[in-house]
């Protein structure tokens, strides 16, 4: 039995995927993604300040808010979260890490996503109030304010504090991949159960200036290289077994696809990964563990995740991967402790997280149709305000903080009211709060994913006009005509298809999570009523704001 | 440590010369041409067939009449097809668009392209903001009124 759960769960990692994975345990597959969309990134600041002020004209206008905003929601959607994977920012940061000591505990009253939730209502205010995506030079800013407070505060402080704590672009992966259908996760408890060093979560210690013995591309020999690992995890094994009447009952070592060589006699070091731990002489860092603190073994779900696969290169049995799960799978999880997470049920900040991201993805569209302008002038006549961002920041914190507020304390106060039972109001809130991340990410997806199809091919005229600047025509003229990849007739169907599944993959979550706590299906459908007409009622605005016809318009008041 | 020093320097500099570069940006060429929107009907415009109505002169203030005028319709945010039409001259620097359809509502930006009996080309960019949109479903058909 035990053979045959593993088997299938070495099956469906994307690690053994043939070229994809061979890439993936590529030591610097990371690092590469990275320097691509650095480069990436580099383009779009330099076209942002010194390029044409017209945003479907300038790299900045178009790779940001056409196609970067609809790759990330659809690898949410068919991966995981690949742009924290890829993500840019990185670079510098670990170069931040190099030059300072790095070395400062983030403050424990900002441990929580309350800080993130802040940053988060900011940029979408300042998205609407600035018209970022009409304006190539501000997106040129943002672009680098970011690289700026990923090098300063990753460079102060220990960890990868940035990701965790501030990036409201990683919340927003964080949240959303919690439906993704991979998660980066051991493959056999059994030998972490045993595991003397821990890798995964303190990082690997190595004597200084020593090539790594690991990463098998480059031996000849792999055979001899993999003995000392496959004698450990022998001895691993035989001793989980003994101990443990559910442990493993075969040897992973004699069907090794891709062994990992090279176990390394380290001296352990305390339980936490950061550089200033003392370590021994002689020794250094080679390769760092999780940076966010989610140890391997009690890590749950993809909270916090940013699928780094440092935790994969680090691991010297070669036990983690990325397995493929049902998507609602975590939300049978969220009574379990999650490693440095914590209990998501009494995360509030958490929920809280979710929720604005929610709201979000409505307003968010709901900023781009024509009733959305009535509405302004009507808020700005009753108020006698003409200043547009002072209206949308009442705007804002309607609809993502008080709004939200109301119907989610009205949900669960009719939940509980329902079944009774001592759960507090923010405890029911929280629970269910996950339940509505699928019809979030369905909505984003609505929306940035129309963005995507009627404008893919306008980066290639884009380009073209770039490169015409430097004096290299490509192709002839721009091609200015090219946008869509799908005929329009195709948009409205596929975005409700896409809200559609959001509703049903959230109700069915949302029945998970009910009936987890009560005694029979009845009990769990009562207890689901108020949060399901309240998911129900998201996905009839985001149907009626798909049906709307898009406008893209900066200025509001006249 | 020494790499890493080499490539700091090297990020500060980059970043510096950026914050230093980019305090405005860049201004928009507006070639050697001066076009005025005569009228835009139906007015106010509107998603739909439009017609658009230039006045076109060169820099000493002489109506241009006998160059190619091509008018492009696109939108502040990236990711729009853009509406390319041609002209119909109409003599004194008048030109009439043929064809041109605001696709959708919102702000717009015209930009006109001239193309001179000699070859020589100009570019002026005209921000047009506004164009009214439709609402669907429920809400009151009342356009917003601020056709600014
Ligand atoms: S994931 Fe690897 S390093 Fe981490 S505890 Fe398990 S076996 Fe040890
Ligand atoms: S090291 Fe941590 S953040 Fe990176 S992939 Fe592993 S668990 Fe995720
Ligand atoms: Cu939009």
């Amino acid at each position: 039995m035990a053979v045959l759960r593993n088997q299938q769960t070495r099956q469906r990692d994307l690690l053994n995927v043939p070229v994809v994975g061979r890439f993936l345990r590529w030591k610097h597959a990371r690092t590469s993604m990275q320097a691509v969309l650095l480069a990436v990134s580099a383009l779009i600041l330099y076209d942002g300040f010194w390029g044409p002020q017209l945003a479907p004209k300038n790299l900045a206008g178009v790779l940001p808010w056409v196609h970067w905003r609809g790759f990330v929601v659809l690898a949410l959607l068919i991966a995981g979260n690949l742009f924290c994977m890829a993500c840019p920012f990185m670079l510098p940061r670990r170069l931040a890490k190099k030059l300072f000591p790095a070395d400062r505990p983030w403050p424990t009253f900002i441990r929580s996503k309350w800080l993130a939730i802040g940053v988060l209502l900011v940029f979408f205010w300042a998205y609407e109030a600035f018209d970022l995506w009409a304006s190539p030079w501000l997106t040129a800013w943002v672009a680098l304010t970011y690289f700026v407070a990923a090098f300063a505060i990753d460079g102060i402080f220990k960890g990868a504090a940035f990701c965790k704590y501030v990036c409201p672009i990683g919340q927003f992966h964080f949240v959303h991949s919690m439906v993704s259908p991979l998660e980066v996760k051991v493959r056999q408890p059994d030998i972490c159960g045993s595991c003397p060093t821990k890798d995964c979560i303190k990082g690997r210690y190595g004597p200084v200036a020593e090539p790594s013995l690991r990463h098998s591309g480059t031996s000849r020999n792999p055979d001899e290289r993999d003995k000392p690992r496959q004698a450990q995890v022998s001895h691993l094994l035989r001793h989980s077994r003994e101990s443990s009447p559910r442990a493993g009952a075969r040897n992973p070592s004699s069907d090794e696809q891709r062994p990992q060589a090279g176990m390394r006699e380290v001296t352990k070091s305390p339980s936490q990964p950061a550089r200033s731990v003392a370590m021994p002489a002689g020794l250094q860092l080679v390769q760092s563990g999780c940076e966010l603190w989610l140890f391997q073994e009690g890590k749950v779900g993809n909270m916090d995740c940013t699928f780094c696969l440092d935790c994969i290169q680090a691991c010297p049995f070669d036990n983690v991967g990325i397995q493929l799960r049902a998507p609602t799978s975590e939300f049978r999880r969220l009574d379990q402790w999650h490693s440095g997470v914590g209990t998501l049920v009494k995360r509030a900040d958490v929920a809280a997280l979710v929720f604005v991201l929610v709201f979000a993805a409505f307003v968010n569209a709901f900023g781009m149709v024509a009733p959305v302008y009535v509405l302004e002038q009507w808020l700005a006549t009753q108020l006698g305000v003409t200043s547009e961002p002072v209206v949308l920041g009442i705007l804002f914190i309607v609809g993502l903080v008080a709004l939200p507020f109301v119907l989610v304390t009205a949900a669960a106060w009719s939940s509980r009211a329902l079944v009774g039972g001592n759960e507090t109001l923010a405890a029911t809130a929280t629970r269910f709060s996950f339940a509505f991340i699928p019809i979030a990410l369905g909505m984003w997806l609505a929306h940035y994913g129309f963005h995507f199809l009627i404008g893919a091919l306008t980066v290639i005229p884009v380009m073209q006009s770039f490169l015409a600047d430097f004096g290299v025509p490509i192709l002839g003229d721009p091609q200015w005509e090219l946008a869509a990849i799908v005929p329009e007739a195709w948009l409205v169907p596929l975005e409700l298809l896409l809200l559609e599944l959001g509703v049903l993959v959230s109700l069915t979550a949302g029945y998970r999570i009910a009936r987890s706590r009560q005694s029979s299906a009845a009990r769990a459908i009562r207890c689901l009523l108020p949060w399901a007409v309240l998911i129900v009622a998201l996905f009839f605005t985001g149907a009626w704001l798909m049906t709307q016809p898009m406008e893209m318009r900066g200025t509001i008041l006249g | 440590m020494n790499f890493a020093r080499t490539t700091c320097v090297i990020f500060i500099a980059i970043l510096g010369a950026l914050v230093l570069s980019a305090c405005g940006p860049r201004a928009e060429q507006g070639g050697n041409l001066d076009v005025t929107v005569l009228s835009i009907s139906p007015e106010p415009a509107a998603v739909g067939d439009a017609v658009i109505t230039l006045q076109v002169r060169d820099i000493a203030g002489n109506p241009v009449s006998d160059a190619t005028i091509l008018v492009k319709g696109t939108m502040t945010h990236a990711g729009m097809q853009p509406v390319i039409v041609g002209t119909e001259a109409r003599g004194a620097g008048k030109y009439v668009t043929e064809g041109f359809r605001f696709t959708m509502g919102g702000d717009w930006v015209i930009i006109v392209r001239a193309t001179f009996a000699n070859g020589a080309t100009a570019e002026r960019r005209i921000d047009l903001k506004g164009v009214q949109g439709e609402i669907k479903m429920g809400m009151k058909s009342d356009k917003p009124k601020d056709g600014n």
